[in-house]
């Protein structure tokens, strides 16, 4: 609504300065259909974000799902776990993370 | 204590991880003097407080056994001949603290990572010559870390100790806490929860409080929470409240800590804690009770979000046997109150039967007993070497 009083505003000016009425009308009617779909394209995207917005501040333990750490099991092993594999697992992971950053 | 022998063959891979300005790391034997004797370190760098153990490889001994404060004194200049044992130029640890009237005191950590630069080196240079006064010895350290430190926080370090160490391996320190906590005689035996299996660590140190997970691997990013609220903090919220009540205190930060060393608990506020200090050369009683009771309460509200979160997080797989094996360590475990508040707190918000321990009076050595035991199993291809 505010665009297009301004709009509006600015055709008027446009008008004093001695432009055509047809042809600010044209471009009245151009803007016009653009805001409209416009907001047709907010009522879609509207709530689609709203959803994602939510999920996004959501409590970040909820969001964890039990899927998502299926690659680290608690592993449970016969033997007491090997501090040298131990530390592997943090080389391997330090690895990883610079190779992300590269 | 279980020993691990060190593997005899070496890899041929380079890896360098320098970027300008930092420290230039390898993992390959570019040549090795074999007449040299290795030392082990285990080194639990604290921002307050320092732990260094020793031991010779393929040893289950302690040779050295040291807790450090970690801080630095730079003589004064003008001060008299003798003043100073030794007329040292530079002290370190309690040596510089006795001497706090004579010294330009500096603390080279802040919330766990390195602030003063200079300082860490003499700092590190310090430790070493524990480790090995003869100063002939090839130095492979492992270091515990805050948990999720930075890697510029990390290679602050590798430059820091470039030159005084020759090997390295930065290690989260909760993590080495599991390790240090872990009873390696009692590996095995019915009955005995592995703590590297599965339990959480909270370490309560003087400039960060880390929380981690350790179930069985080494913990990722998200096994672990550093909050940068601890021990330090605690007298920072003291220190405004006193000085809010008791203008002019004139009371110093060391002796804020120590009143906190001696008094701090957490929960219901207990009054009346009173506290005789000297102020102006006139003996005063202070009434602490809610001073100290609202700044250890602080702490709880700063680490109980940070505990659930990662309680969520742990694997579904053993979250019961995980929820009865949480386990403070660090100074922070020697606040009163605060293992049965934090399980309190669990059991009111239904967590199913927690329990909450201290890990009991070694709590300054965990992280450096860990570390040392990380240095004993470490692989000669997993240690970095620091390259002057």
């Amino acid at each position: 609504m505010a665009e297009a009083s301004r709009l509006e505003i600015a055709l008027h000016d446009q008008v004093s300065a001695g432009f055509s009425e047809d042809a600010l009308q044209e471009i009245f009617i151009s803007e016009q259909k653009r805001v409209i779909d416009a907001l047709m394209l907010a009522e879609v995207l509207g709530p689609l974000l709203t959803e994602q917005l939510s999920a996004a501040t959501a409590d970040p333990a909820r969001v964890r799902t039990p899927a998502a750490r299926s690659s680290q099991r608690l592993v449970t092993p016969d033997k007491p776990l090997g501090i040298a594999d131990l530390i592997e697992g943090m080389l391997r992971q330090e690895r990883d993370t610079h190779g992300h950053a590269a | 204590m279980s020993t691990a022998a060190l593997e005899k063959s070496v890899e041929k891979t380079e890896k360098v991880t320098s970027s300008s300005g930092s420290a230039a790391t390898a993992t390959a034997t570019p040549t090795r003097r074999t007449d040299r004797k290795s030392i082990l370190v285990g080194f639990d760098l604290g921002t307050n407080k320092s732990c260094i153990l020793t031991g010779l490889p393929g040893s289950g001994d302690i040779a050295v056994s040291k807790i450090v404060s970690s801080v630095v004194g730079y003589v004064r200049d003008g001060i008299v001949d003798g003043i100073i044992a030794g007329n040292a130029s530079i002290l370190y640890g309690d040596d510089a603290l006795r001497n706090v009237l004579h010294v330009n005191l500096v603390a080279p950590l802040d919330r766990g990572v390195i602030k003063h630069r200079d300082a860490a080196r003499d700092f590190l240079q310090h430790i070493r010559s524990l480790a090995d006064p003869s100063g002939s010895a090839e130095i492979r350290a492992v270091v515990g870390i805050p948990a999720n430190a930075t890697e510029e926080a990390r290679e602050d370090i590798r430059q820091c100790a470039t030159g005084i160490f020759d090997r390295i391996l930065l290690i989260p320190e909760p993590f080495l806490a599991a390790l240090g906590f872990r009873d390696d005689a009692r590996l095995g035996q019915p009955g005995y929860v592995d703590p590297v299996t599965n339990s959480l660590f909270i370490d309560i140190g003087g400039g960060t409080s880390d929380l981690c997970l350790v179930q069985g691997y080494f913990p990722t990013p998200d096994d672990q929470i550093s909050i940068g609220f601890a021990g330090d903090a605690i007298d920072d919220l003291m220190r405004q409240d006193i000085d809010r009540v008791y203008p002019n205190n004139g009371l110093t930060h060391l002796r804020i800590r120590e009143i906190k060393e001696n008094h701090a608990y957490v929960g219901t506020i207990r009054k009346p804690i009173d506290v005789k200090v000297i102020m102006g050369g006139k003996a005063h009683t202070l009434e602490l009770g809610e001073v100290i009771g609202r700044a250890g309460n602080e702490l709880i509200d700063k680490i109980y979000p940070a505990l659930t979160t990662l309680i969520g997080r742990a694997s579904s797989d053993g979250i019961v046997t995980l929820l009865q094996n949480i386990i403070i360590t660090g100074g922070g475990s020697q606040i009163k109150g605060i293992d049965t508040v934090l399980q309190k707190k669990l059991s009111d918000d239904s967590y199913e039967s927690p329990k909450v321990r201290l890990a009991g009076q070694d709590y300054k050595r965990y992280v450096a007993l860990g570390a040392l035991k990380a240095a004993r199993a470490a692989r000669e291809n997993q240690w970095q070497y620091l390259l002057a």
